[in-house]
């Protein structure tokens, strides 16, 4: 597997990096990884903040749980095998490389940071955790460790191109059945053009937009009807997901990425109009797109969210809030609200879609984490983990709300939120928001 | 002046300020060798380090809400660097005790540079030191009972930063109590001083605990290095990583506020 090279100096420091680097793989994953593993590691105060906005901590205080502790069993990896003074002491008081030297209950801990990023928001000198987790989760999957569903879903992705393994033929089925209700539900023909080549916007829902949670994708289709747009999917490419990005593998994360924009360059798509999900989103708007990792794309990138929000400003979708009448609430989705700054856009659809929209505690950039974030609400097997600790927090606000409906950006939040308010026996349902969309569009 | 004396105050300097300046070059080293932010400030920089920096990854690890101008963006970084308004608004105890321990010693370190003026500020500058390095005890035990007591700081609290905040809080009480004996006049820092420069040891009439307070710093130095003492230069760093002040000042969103319903 093929890796991104970083830059080693040239002179005795670098062949001192250069020997080690290239000793052992594991050394060379945490090297790899981004240079804030190095400051965060001399900088942090320790001073317990992010314990206080952590949601994993306020679930269950104690050690295990406390990010900095979390933090530490990657930087005492790190200070091992690339510190000098690590080096000398472990050549002279050898150390095991995990606690009690059981790489699984490392890989388990990793897998207990939801990547929210709320400790960086909160931290006074600006540590970011998550980053520091994606680092122990590199050395996690680099050891075969990664979550079984996790890794298939990546294995998937490399397979067929989508995270669930479904074939073309099954994308195609799940596409004639959407237009048929599209049909039946509006008496009209809405097409969703499939590889159309030359269409001026390329739409890229997550696959479970396609063959789970139907809604999302009738209302985003609605809308490029209704306002005539010239659009189209992939056969090939509609899974804008990244699971790469959650099990910390950077080539996964750049091969998931390129297979999309391959999709979109090929069909000569001005626009690429990303569905509801924050983890692909963030990957390719702030990292691949403002990174250059495949140079300078031909086509402009935008979320679902500010596509619609723009034509509501502008007045070109009529809506009936009417059709929503019940009490809607929103759940801002970490990758979106802190990782991509999308927080008002949602909030607007809401709004010309509700009859009664009302804020979620704490709701908007430092929101709490639904409790599943970092691909933890495709695990079934730490669903105690999510319901009882790391969901307790979004579990007690969405008691507080009073809502009927609790709308979410992204379809991990949406699979985490659902399975909370059937735990904690509260009657709600859990939407995407274009799909209320879905339901107050108007068409002429 | 006995063999302790002589030592402290005469010898350890000459140990402890160079490794204390040697340890914190090679920090910054470090943290530049990767990506180094502060460059940007540069506009014109070229040639080796420049070409360096170019080739280094960018971490894209921006937080949101960033600031719309460049002129919020200082404003907001001031405002936090200043104020610690992102901590005032989360955790006002800690922010008191943060902030106030900060503040004692900017005004300790003010209070010595009448060493190299060439006024006569002694009334003012021990006045001035006697209320810094109050604060900075009072603060300073705030921390360390905080580092004790709160179960969110003490499970991640190891030997080495109970012993950094001991000796800063050592170096700032033996200052209060060398203000309370009456200070040390400019004259006698100037001699001491000058004496350390030009390697001879000039007797000076200071109080006992002076030797104490010396001691405190200059174990200080050697800790500062290795401890989380540290935050005082990598803040800029990691600030410039998360591409954003806005959080550095508390300001989450502001304009999202308003438009709530």
């Amino acid at each position: 597997m093929e890796r991104e090279k970083k830059y080693i100096p040239p002179g005795l420091a670098g062949t001192y990096m250069r020997r080690i680097a290239e000793s052992d793989p594991f050394v060379r994953e945490i090297q790899d990884e981004p240079s804030a593993l190095r400051l965060y590691m001399d900088t942090c105060t320790k001073c317990g903040v992010c314990a206080q906005e952590c949601p994993v901590y306020y679930g269950q205080p104690d050690k295990r749980m406390h990010p900095v502790e979390r933090s530490r069993q990657v930087i005492r990896l790190y200070k091992k095998y690339t510190t000098f003074w690590g080096r000398f002491w472990n050549a002279i008081f050898p150390k095991p490389d995990f606690e009690n030297n059981d790489a699984e209950l490392f890989a388990e801990r990793m897998y207990e940071c939801l990547t929210c990023r709320r400790c960086a928001a909160f931290c006074p000198v600006g540590i970011d955790h998550s980053v520091i987790s994606r680092v122990g989760r590199s050395l996690v999957d680099l050891m075969g460790l990664t979550p079984p569903s996790l890794a298939q879903g990546t294995h998937n992705s490399f397979e067929t191109g989508n995270l669930e393994g479904a074939s073309v033929e099954a994308f195609l089925d799940a596409i004639q059945f959407i237009e048929e209700e599209l049909k039946e539900e509006t008496g009209r023909d809405i097409a969703i053009p499939l590889d159309r080549e030359g269409a001026e916007i390329f739409f890229l829902p997550p696959s479970g937009d396609v063959l789970v949670y139907a809604e999302n994708l009738m209302g985003m289709a609605k809308i490029f009807h209704a306002i005539g747009a010239d659009w189209t999917m992939s056969s090939r490419a509609y899974d804008g997901s990244n699971f790469g990005f959650t099990t910390g593998n950077n080539f996964s994360m750049k091969y998931e990425n390129k297979h999309y924009i391959d999709a979109c360059e090929k069909l000569g798509c001005k626009l690429m109009v990303m569905g509801e999900c924050g983890h692909a989103y963030r990957v390719m708007k702030f990292m691949a797109s403002e990174g250059q990792w495949w140079g300078t794309l031909p086509f402009e990138i935008t979320s679902g969210f500010e596509y619609t929000a723009q034509l509501i400003r502008t007045g070109k979708l009529k809506l009936d809030p009417g059709k929503n009448p019940d009490v809607v609430t929103y759940h801002d989705a970490c990758q979106f609200a802190a990782g991509c700054g999308i927080v008002e856009e949602p909030r607007e659809i809401l709004k010309a879609t509700c009859a009664d929209y009302r804020e979620m505690p704490d709701g908007g950039y430092t929101q709490w984490c639904c409790g599943g974030g970092g691909g933890l609400s495709a695990l079934r097997s730490v669903r105690a983990f999510r319901m009882e600790i790391s969901g307790k927090k979004k579990a007690e606000q969405m008691r507080e709300t009073d809502a009927k409906i609790v709308s979410t950006s992204c379809l991990q939040c949406r699979t985490q939120l659902k399975e909370i308010a059937r735990h904690h026996k509260m009657p709600l349902q859990i939407t995407g928001v274009h799909e209320l969309v879905n339901n107050a569009i108007v068409l002429e | 002046m006995n063999g302790f004396e002589f030592f402290v105050l005469y010898r350890l300097p000459y140990l402890a300020v160079p490794f204390y300046l040697i340890m914190l070059s090679v920090r910054i080293w470090v943290w530049m060798r990767f990506y180094n932010p502060a460059l940007k400030l540069l506009p014109r920089a070229r040639g080796s380090v420049y070409g360096v920096w170019k080739r280094q990854y960018r971490p894209t690890i921006h937080i949101f809400p960033g600031s719309r101008s460049q002129r919020t963006e200082w404003k907001r970084a001031i405002k936090g660097f200043v104020f610690f308004t992102g901590l005032y608004k989360r955790d006002k105890v800690l922010w008191m005790g943060s902030w106030s321990l900060h503040l004692g010693l900017l005004l300790v370190i003010v209070a010595h540079a009448r060493v190299i003026l060439p006024l006569n500020l002694d009334l003012i500058c021990l006045r001035i030191a006697l209320i810094g390095s109050g604060l900075m005890t009072v603060s300073g035990t705030y921390l360390l009972l905080r580092r004790i007591i709160i179960q969110r700081v003490r499970e991640i609290t190891d030997f080495r930063d109970y012993l950094a905040e001991f000796i800063l809080l050592s170096f700032s009480l033996t200052a209060f109590l060398v203000m309370l004996d009456g200070g040390v006049s400019s004259e006698a820092l100037r001699h001491y001083v000058s004496g350390l420069l030009m390697n001879t040891v000039e007797v000076i009439e200071v109080p006992d605990m002076f030797v104490w307070h010396m001691l405190a710093a200059q174990l200080l130095l050697i800790v500062i290095p290795f401890s989380h003492l540290l935050h005082l230069g990598g803040i800029f760093f990691s600030r410039e990583f998360l591409g954003t002040s806005d959080t550095f000042a508390g300001e989450f969103g502001s304009g999202l506020k308003d438009r709530r319903n």
